[in-house]
């Protein structure tokens, strides 16, 4: 089938009134929640996770997929309005957005904001509609040792990107392979690490983990912070950008894409290095980089721009080799999962209705959003002035129901709260999550891959080595290993890295 | 009042989560079963025959029942996974299992497992039974068994994906194996999807088919070679030698059963029987056993009761004849 008749296809599921209604209610939660600082994408999908078993496959990620790329439009409105990212993708945005604001051109940022993701998100989709169908056949050639090395350049591209240190991301993938190891063998049926809790055999659920180490310790750390909340403007008018605007926002917005749509695609990658990596070129090819910071408008249209491609272009990892590129997409896999949905080179073939009609969704989703986020910014605005006293022990209320629906037990809800207290810590002492969650979800997977390969190979390390694809995923993983040892390279790492840290 | 009036919106806004959060749980007990969802945790990955049937199953049995029925694959070893998760959840009728036989009668005399196969399930019926079948793809020059065999003699260590160490179609490969002086690497998976997705991107040469075979070589795509786990010709491929016509032993062949944990209340497990046979006599189940070419052999509860014991101390006398059993 050709383009247009894949795209006919999608559209005929999407445009059931269930998915079209599932499809706006996902970018509506995923504009609160991206709106709302202290809980997230990750959070929210893996509290609404349970609520997805009584609802079609399909539908369920049509509806997984908008909190994601809505959260990616709502966190704009934050990081505009009150200078604090709602959003890890939108830490960037806040530094030309809120100088914006200052200036009362905060309707003008958001309006440049919305559109840049709009033109951003279609283009994303389009690519990835694009891209997938062809990376699929190519996906068949990936065997045991090509997914074990996959994995592993993965883990090396999101320790690499680790905020702070390096060394203590690489950890934290560490612990999340130990973790994800608890439960029963998967080749022999043997318990491991159980400590006779039945519960435990089944291993320790995505869903506590996920929401402990993202919700409860985003709040526990929002409570001793001292949060100014306070909103520079309750009207916000003329959101239409000017044509002048348009002339310098443009070009911006579809470098933005571009940069952000490559860099999701990468495992590891994500929302969060596209706005960063598109605001540094952007700083870069202007004329006056020296204004950057001071409220230009390509500050904000780039970076929004570019989380939003790369929401689209991470799904290409998942839909084509069944490998989550970031901890948003695992979740996702985890859905798929549920619902007897494996997803990999068979998944195009196999379900041509959830591949297309998921794909069509983000058009029609992308178009909502529009709608939502500009004639309904008052909303949004309202939304903020939600006194966090009240605010964060509803979302404290929302995981602890959310922990002890999934499977009507205790024991999740105290696992949920015991990395509630992990997560908390860790961030206290710098040690990031979303390394681990990820590792953990990729832990089976690459246990398996590993144990495979060994068989073919009558259990030489060799194999890792000599087929080309799995050789150079190890290759590029040392040279980046290495790269980050060497002091030069380690400080200007550093450097970027810190560049949008500081004005978090 | 500015702000007031604005709270109430946000509170509007937040409810709409919460709202639609607790509108979907279930009630948490009642007197009539079933009153909130089932789980079936099926023991092979998705799209496995065992996969396609047990939801086939849940679907029917939703619409018969009321409630959801959710199938959760917990694939691996052998569907020895599952069987452990099932025994170790509360006997009250709303976490089954759909597994093989073999998860109880073969693989406990070969693996340690935290389960005792014969005292902790409760079997509610046995549906059909697996006949496994050795494939390469169809653009392998190799278009018989006797040309298999000789390609093979040539070249030692091929290797080949089964749905898990020590499952019957494991055992049927290796028993051919030494039956014809081959040899040949195994490469165990979480299932026969898996399994079969390995030799589609030739990662292997050929495959140990346990059902989900079936579909491909209707496509085209696999070519199958030989017929195991069975006692006579397969009516569907009549012209396919099964491994006993070669002169070697055959693993017998093990059923797909829906298992409880024990101890679940007779009026419960009567009611669950019911349910299942009538959704397994239904045409639309009916179409998906043909669609793998699956034999339709129901047995009820009374039936399997007295056949898993059987079948338990048959496969240990068997194992231990092969030298398998150690």
């Amino acid at each position: 089938m050709d383009f247009f008749g894949n795209l006919m296809v999608g559209f005929s599921v999407t445009f059931q009134p269930i998915n079209l209604s599932f499809c706006f209610l996902g970018v509506f939660v995923g504009t609160m929640i991206g709106v709302l600082p202290g809980i997230g994408p990750v959070g929210t999908m893996a509290i609404l996770l349970p609520v997805t078993y009584g609802i079609p496959p399909t539908t369920a990620i049509i509806m997984l997929a908008g909190i994601y790329y809505g959260a990616q439009y709502g966190g704009s409105t934050t990081s505009i309005l009150v200078n604090i990212p709602g959003e890890a993708a939108s830490v960037v945005t806040c530094l030309d957005g809120y100088q914006m604001a200052l200036q009362g051109r905060a309707g003008r940022a958001l309006g440049i904001a919305a559109f840049g993701s709009f033109i951003a998100g279609t283009f994303g989709v389009i690519g990835l509609q694009a891209l997938a169908p062809p990376l699929v056949s190519v996906a068949l050639r990936f065997g045991p040792p090509e997914y074990f090395s996959l994995m592993t350049l993965g883990f090396v591209i999101l320790t690499y990107l680790a905020q702070k240190s390096m060394a203590k991301a690489l950890m934290m993938a560490g612990v999340g392979i130990l973790l994800g190891v608890i439960g029963l063998d998967t080749m022999t049926g043997m318990p491991r690490f159980t400590f006779n809790i039945p519960e435990l055999l089944d291993g320790v659920g995505l869903a506590p983990l996920a929401m402990g180490l993202f919700g409860i310790s985003e709040i526990l750390l929002n409570i001793e912070r001292k949060i100014k909340q306070e909103l520079l403007t309750t009207k916000v008018k003329g959101l239409l950008p000017t044509l002048e605007d348009w002339g310098r926002s443009i070009w911006a917005i579809l470098r933005g894409t571009a940069v952000g749509f490559f860099l999701g695609i990468l495992p590891g990658g994500g929302a969060v290095l596209g706005s960063f990596v598109s605001y540094a070129v952007e700083k870069r090819v202007s004329r006056h980089p020296e204004k950057f910071g001071t409220g230009m408008i390509e500050g904000v249209a780039a970076p929004e721009a570019a989380n939003n491609s790369a929401a689209q272009g991470a799904f290409i990892p998942l839909l084509t080799l069944g490998i989550p590129a970031n901890v948003v997409m695992a979740i996702l896999l985890g859905a798929l999962m549920i619902h007897g949905i494996t997803p990999g080179p068979m998944l195009l073939k196999e379900h041509p209705d959830l591949f297309w009609g998921v794909i069509s969704s983000m058009y029609v989703g992308n178009a909502m959003l529009l709608v939502l986020n500009l004639p309904l910014i008052g909303l949004w605005v309202q939304l903020l002035r939600v006194p966090y006293p009240i605010l964060f022990p509803l979302i404290l209320f929302i995981c602890l129901i959310g922990s002890y629906l999934i499977n009507n037990s205790t024991v999740d809800v105290a696992l949920m709260l015991f990395f509630g207290v992990v997560g908390y810590l860790m961030r206290k002492f710098e040690y990031e999550p979303a390394p681990l969650v990820l590792a953990f979800v990729l832990s089976p997977l690459l246990e398996n891959a590993l144990r495979q390969s060994l068989i073919l190979s009558d259990g030489s390390f060799t194999i890792f080595f000599l087929r080309p694809i799995s050789g150079g995923c190890l290759v590029l993983a040392a040279v980046l290993l290495m790269t980050s040892v060497l002091p030069f390279i380690g400080k200007r790492r550093e450097k970027i890295l810190k560049k949008g840290e500081e004005d978090e | 009042m500015q702000s007031i009036k604005s709270d109430s919106k946000m509170f509007f806004a937040v409810g709409l989560i919460l709202a639609f959060l607790i509108s979907f749980p279930p009630p948490a007990s009642g007197q009539t079963y079933p009153d909130k969802p089932i789980t079936i945790y099926c023991g092979y990955a998705a799209g496995a025959s065992t996969d396609v049937t047990a939801r086939a199953l849940a679907d029917g049995a939703e619409k018969l029942l009321g409630v959801p029925v959710v199938v959760e694959n917990k694939a691996g070893g052998g569907a020895t996974v599952a069987a452990a998760l099932v025994a170790s959840r509360k006997p009250d009728g709303y976490t089954l299992g759909v597994i093989s036989t073999g998860a109880l009668t073969v693989r406990p005399h070969l693996l340690k497992l935290g389960f005792n196969p014969l005292k902790d399930f409760t079997v509610i019926m046995n549906y059909s039974r697996y006949i496994g079948g050795l494939c390469v793809l169809s653009e392998s020059p190799i278009k018989t068994i006797e040309e298999f065999i000789a390609y093979a003699k040539a070249h030692p260590g091929l290797s080949y994906g089964s749905p898990g160490m020590y499952t019957q179609q494991h055992l049927a490969v290796e028993l051919f194996r030494e039956c014809q002086g081959l040899t040949f690497k195994h490469i165990p998976t979480k299932g026969g999807a898996e399994a079969n997705t390995q030799l589609l991107g030739k990662h292997t040469d050929f495959v140990a088919g346990a059902g989900q075979h079936i579909t491909y070589v209707k496509q085209g795509v696999f070519r199958m070679l030989l017929i195991y786990n069975a006692e006579k010709r397969d009516p569907n491929y009549p012209n396919l030698p099964i491994l006993k016509e070669l002169g070697c032993q055959d693993a017998p062949a093990l059923g797909y059963i829906v298992v409880g944990p024990k101890g679940i209340p007779d009026a419960i497990s009567k009611k669950l029987g019911e349910v299942f046979k009538k959704v397994a006599d239904g045409p639309v189940f009916q179409k998906v056993l043909a669609n793998f070419d699956l034999p339709y052999d129901y047995r009820n509860r009374e039936q399997m009761e007295k056949e898993v014991p059987v079948e338990y101390e048959s496969y240990k006398t068997f194992l231990e004849k092969m030298g398998v059993k150690k």
